[in-house]
């Protein structure tokens, strides 16, 4: 009797490590075509011209890696002014939207606001309005303010199309914070500004990370705004100015790929060390409104 | 430190300002105001007022009415455009989202294992520009020097194959981009909503003998349908705004095989001058969105919900 009980127990436990080693090979299947492109990315990026003329998706000679090709991109391909343009309007922008953002928030949140309800109902159907959808809009107001081609005038759009995102993150958070919070430090006579700083900005820092993780990385990596409201190079973002480097570098694929590497590199170390909140930051904010 | 400490604490630095209530608290509202209504509800006016004015200047502006819409009709292109984005908006969402859910099932059980080592790496490419993953990506599809038609190539030495260039092929060709970049996350999404679901039910149904396609119908299925929701959405959405790709990859050609909704429009705006009929096409978009938004809720059956999301 035992042994069929043992021989079952066997059966199931084949049965366990066959399926074990079958979903392995499924994730890593996936994981190889999610990971293929990058490596020849990555391979081009570090071997020379002629080289990848020759063969181009061959892996580099780690004896010979050309990390010179890196460096070229920075300098001559103009990588190095993409790249600061790039964190000043994705920053200035971050800092702006999560500053008010969070202080409306709060009012709405804590204050009693005639029409509160309306307001939050408008800034939510903003959702509704594709920022691609404005961009016709977009270039017309900045052409009528004489902000086109410059950063501000970036910013204040990537702004302005990325409030209805932040807020209703941050105002969600707010919300579950109970009411006795606020009222014990009111009764004791301390400012509101106080309150939200101290209070209420501390407690629901991990919801304030995940909007900035999540608005970082498509700040980043916003194309259609960069490339037609800016017109000059110097002021490029490095979307756009991905797309210039092309025209530049024609056939020297090494070049190219290394300015890549360099484009995409920020978001994606971003990406890593705050991928939790950048999960939680996306699937968090679902708002449906009919 | 609880909140009568904090304030406490907080006190000795916040000087008593006497400002009336209902002042103060617009004054917190304000600065989002600021921004707010100059560059999103102003240029949302705008999208539609300016769909009904011809011009390519803005001194030159004229009141037009429909005309614009007339004009997209009558050429016609705009059926093509959002024919187009609807093909890749389905092929997206069956890759990222369908098959996301066919890879997190059978993923489940190597996913410990994955959680620890592997999720970043199935997530990076959406963390990638867009521009930079259509550049990698006609790296890889290039028919002289790309991955792919190598491999083709392999299998058939007789075909020559410019894939980008073939009219049947290329709307495919950016599906799979779009595929690639964001199977991986949409994957961890799933298997973090499986991971979710209370192992008491399925422990419940073993024990009443319930087979496994009725678990998963039964018990999986109506466990994560909100996120289900939430990823066709966000799949669906997020395709019909996709403009990056198709630039760096096709910019709409060959012979408009590839060209949607965003293309079309940049290009009325920028290379015929016409930003009436742009905006136009911009309300359509803005059209579209929205009833895809219903529509999906509607399929549902879901209660418009607010908080509830992935623990």
């Amino acid at each position: 009797m035992s042994g069929i009980t043992d021989s079952f127990q066997e059966i199931k436990g084949v049965f366990r490590t066959f399926s074990t080693f079958f979903t392995t090979v499924i994730s890593v299947a996936v994981l190889a075509f999610v990971l293929y492109p990058i490596v020849i990315l990555l391979s081009a990026s570090l071997r020379t011209t002629r080289d990848v003329a020759q063969n181009p998706i061959a892996l580099p000679d780690p004896t010979n890696l050309q990390f010179d090709n890196y460096v070229q991109a920075w300098v001559e391909g103009g990588f190095g002014h993409y790249f600061m343009n790039s964190v000043i309007v994705v920053m200035i922008t971050l800092a702006i939207l999560l500053v008010i953002c969070s202080l409306a928030a709060y009012g709405l949140v804590e204050l009693d606001i005639p029409g509160s309800h309306l307001l939050v109902l408008s800034v939510i159907l903003g959702f509704m309005v594709p920022a691609q959808a404005l961009f016709i809009p977009n270039f017309a107001l900045l052409n009528i303010l004489d902000l086109l081609d410059t950063r501000a005038g970036l910013i204040l759009t990537y702004t302005g199309f990325s409030i209805p995102f932040t807020f209703f993150l941050i105002y969600q958070s707010f919300n579950t914070l109970p009411a006795g919070f606020a009222d014990a430090a009111r009764v004791d006579g301390v400012s509101e500004l106080t309150i939200f700083s101290r209070v209420y900005v501390p407690l629901t820092l991990p919801s304030i990370m995940a909007a900035a993780v999540v608005q970082f990385v498509l700040k980043w990596n916003e194309f259609l705004y960069a490339l037609t409201f800016i017109t000059t190079d110097e002021k490029r973002t490095i979307p756009a100015g991905l797309m210039q480097f092309n025209s530049f570098f024609t056939n020297e694929w090494n070049l190219y790929t290394a300015g890549i590497v360099i484009a995409v590199a920020p978001a994606i170390v971003i990406f890593y060390f705050f991928q939790n909140y950048f999960i939680e930051g996306i699937t968090r904010n679902r708002v449906d409104v009919e | 430190m609880n909140a009568r400490q904090v304030s406490n604490t907080v006190q000795e630095f916040a000087p008593e300002v006497n400002i009336p209530k209902p002042i103060k608290s617009i004054l917190f509202i304000t600065p989002l105001s600021v921004f707010y209504i100059p560059f999103l509800i102003l240029p949302a006016c705008m999208l539609i007022g300016m769909s009904l004015f011809s011009g390519s200047t803005f001194q030159n502006l004229e009141y037009v009415g429909l005309a614009n819409y007339q004009y997209l009709f009558d050429r016609g292109t705009i059926w093509l455009a959002l024919q187009n984005s609807l093909i890749y908006t389905i092929g997206h969402t069956v890759i990222c989202v369908g098959g996301g859910l066919l890879v997190s099932l059978a993923i489940m059980r190597a996913y410990s294992f994955i959680q620890q080592y592997l999720r970043f790496l199935y997530m990076v490419p959406l963390a990638m520009m867009g521009v930079a993953v259509g550049f990698i990506w006609g790296y890889m599809y290039n028919p002289r020097s790309g991955a792919i038609p190598a491999l083709i190539e392999m299998v058939r030495p007789d075909m020559f194959l410019n894939i980008l260039g073939n009219p049947d092929l290329a709307l495919l060709a950016i599906i799979i981009v779009g595929g690639w970049r964001g199977l991986g996350f949409y994957t961890t999404i799933w298997v973090i909503a499986l991971l979710n679901v209370d192992e008491r039910y399925y422990e419940a149904a073993r024990l009443d003998g319930v087979g496994a396609w009725a678990t998963f119908r039964h018990i999986t299925l109506p466990l994560t349908k909100s996120i289900g929701m939430f990823l066709v959405l966000h799949s669906m959405i997020g395709s019909m705004k996709m403009f990056a790709y198709f630039w760096v990859l096709t910019q709409g050609g060959p012979a408009r095989a590839t060209e949607v909704l965003i293309t079309y429009m940049y290009k009325l705006a920028f290379m015929q001058n016409a930003l009436g009929r742009a905006a136009a096409v911009g309300v359509f978009l803005f059209l579209a969105v929205l009833v895809m938004t219903i529509g999906i809720e509607r399929v549902f059956g879901l209660e418009p919900e607010y908080e509830r999301g992935v623990q």
